[in-house]
């Protein structure tokens, strides 16, 4: 699978990224349905993932559609898409670490897209160009904290 | 031992300064509702404040019905919260006095990574335990330990693009009043949670005997207006009173108090940063015993309630003790 590695953070390709609300989600799209998970910058610098909750079973673009805990810091879920929850990733759910193991391998909810043309929004990033230079700003971000 | 270094940062330029809100005292539920409303309304500042009643307060994971003995609060008209941060169940009183930082996750001096932000936003902290004579240390993620013991305890979370940092100095604690409002599967599993905490847990009190409370807010007060900026001191308007009340509404209601969502598997309580008691079934077994971050320290195995011989202790303990562990490790 084509990816990027940018510091010691891999970004595969074959999926987009949200970037607004510092949310760092991946949506891997098929059809009209899209799996989400976190991507490797989170499980990298926010630590061990403890707790992670859904609520609802509708998500809407921008807002947010759970919690998540890691080093006694609680932060929201902010969907990157919105449409129906149809599955949640029970293993995750249970075991939320299994992200730091494998953050691309992790889905978290599989969702049934309302709108597509989401996906087409600027704070999707798809092309690797424009993710390298997204990345590079949050390092920069993260580097200016030292 | 070497002392820990600590960085208190410079303010910097960021040309809106902050809200002090010097409560003095308040009632139990408005010191929590007080800072969850100003980052709802997009308000960065420092809340010092005492309550005036006793009450529990959980992180936002913990579920009441695992964490507390509910009939006994219900009997001595103890109150519990669930706040929207993370961090633990603990036993809040007038015997503590919080601080809670509102700050944009913008500002620039508000870091990325949730480690560098407690460890710089509990400098100011740290500074004070220090001015008194103290020697405080950070313990990541979220304590501050003296001697190696726990002096303060800190949550945090987002709310609103908002982070915030929640903790209290504890002037004095009394263990034998959290350790009953725990839920426990025995009195023994109480007792022995009393006995870690007398143990584990420091005040300034037990180091010092005397001390001047108004003195140690004001050392507090001042280092966190030298990390941040002079402060613009602030009351509780009529804005912000209508949010918290909205907020009351809303958090203190079954459907809030009880939906953490946090899986309930066994018992397991945290003393200090590195230090958890903890009580758990599986494959037929109780289990129970204290555990650090990296191993299980000491453990004791029933079956049908009585203690296995030695023999197949170690035998079970042996082939379940790294999966008691991770559960363990997972659900802390």
């Amino acid at each position: 699978m084509e990816s990027l590695k940018i510091d010691n953070i891999r970004i595969p390709l074959d999926r987009y990224y949200y970037i607004n609300k510092k949310a760092h989600l991946w949506v891997k799209v098929d059809g009209v349905r899209a799996r989400v998970g976190f991507d490797q910058f989170i499980t990298e610098n926010a630590g061990y993932l403890n707790y992670l909750t859904i609520s609802g079973s509708n998500m809407q673009k921008g807002q947010s559609f759970g919690y998540y805990e890691s080093a006694k810091f609680v932060s929201k879920l902010f969907a990157p898409v919105s449409g129906e929850i149809v599955a949640r990733n029970k293993e995750i759910m249970e075991n939320p670490r299994k992200v730091n193991e494998d953050p691309y391998g992790s889905w978290i909810v599989e969702v049934e897209m309302s709108d597509d043309y989401e996906l087409q929004d600027p704070d999707i990033l798809k092309e690797s160009m424009d993710i390298e230079k997204w990345m590079g700003s949050e390092f920069k971000r993260m580097a200016d904290d030292e | 031992m070497q002392q820990q270094t600590i960085k208190l940062i410079n303010p910097g330029t960021y040309p809106i300064p902050m809200k002090l809100f010097d409560l003095g005292e308040q009632s139990w539920l408005d010191t929590q509702l007080i800072y969850h409303a100003l980052a709802y309304l997009g308000i960065e500042g420092l809340v010092i404040q005492k309550t005036q009643n006793p009450y529990i307060c959980l992180g936002l994971f913990n579920d009441p019905r695992d964490e507390l003995d509910l009939d006994f609060l219900a009997r001595e008209h103890i109150p519990f919260f669930r706040r929207e941060i993370g961090g633990g169940t603990v036993w809040l009183d007038s015997n503590q006095l919080f601080y809670h930082l509102i700050i944009h996750r913008d500002n620039p001096i508000c870091p990325v990574n949730n480690r560098i932000f407690f460890e710089r936003f509990l400098a100011p902290v740290i500074k004070t335990y220090r001015g008194l004579g103290l020697d405080a240390v950070y313990v990541p993620p979220n304590d501050l330990i003296v001697m190696g013991k726990k002096i303060s305890g800190n949550g945090a979370g987002l709310i609103n693009d908002f982070k915030i940092l929640s903790g209290s100095i504890l002037f004095d604690f009394d263990p034998l009043k959290m350790a009953r409002c725990i839920r426990a599967p025995d009195e023994r599993f109480r007792e022995e949670f009393h006995g870690l905490l007398n143990e584990n847990i420091t005040t300034i009190k037990k180091e010092l005997g005397e001390f001047n409370e108004e003195k140690i807010k004001e050392m507090l007060i001042n280092n966190f207006q030298e990390a941040l900026g002079v402060m613009e001191s602030s009351v509780i308007d009529e804005i912000i009173r209508f949010k918290m009340q909205e907020l009351a509404n809303e958090k203190f209601t079954d459907d809030w108090l009880y939906s953490s969502g946090k899986p309930g598997k066994g018992r397991q309580v945290k003393v200090r940063e590195g230090l958890y008691q903890f009580s758990i079934q599986l494959k037929s077994f109780d289990f129970s015993g204290t555990r650090d971050n990296r191993k299980i320290r000491a453990m004791e195995i029933k079956r049908n309630g009585n203690p296995l011989e030695e023999k197949e202790h170690s035998h079970i303990r042996k082939e379940l003790e790294d999966e008691i562990f991770n559960i363990l490790l997972r659900t802390a």
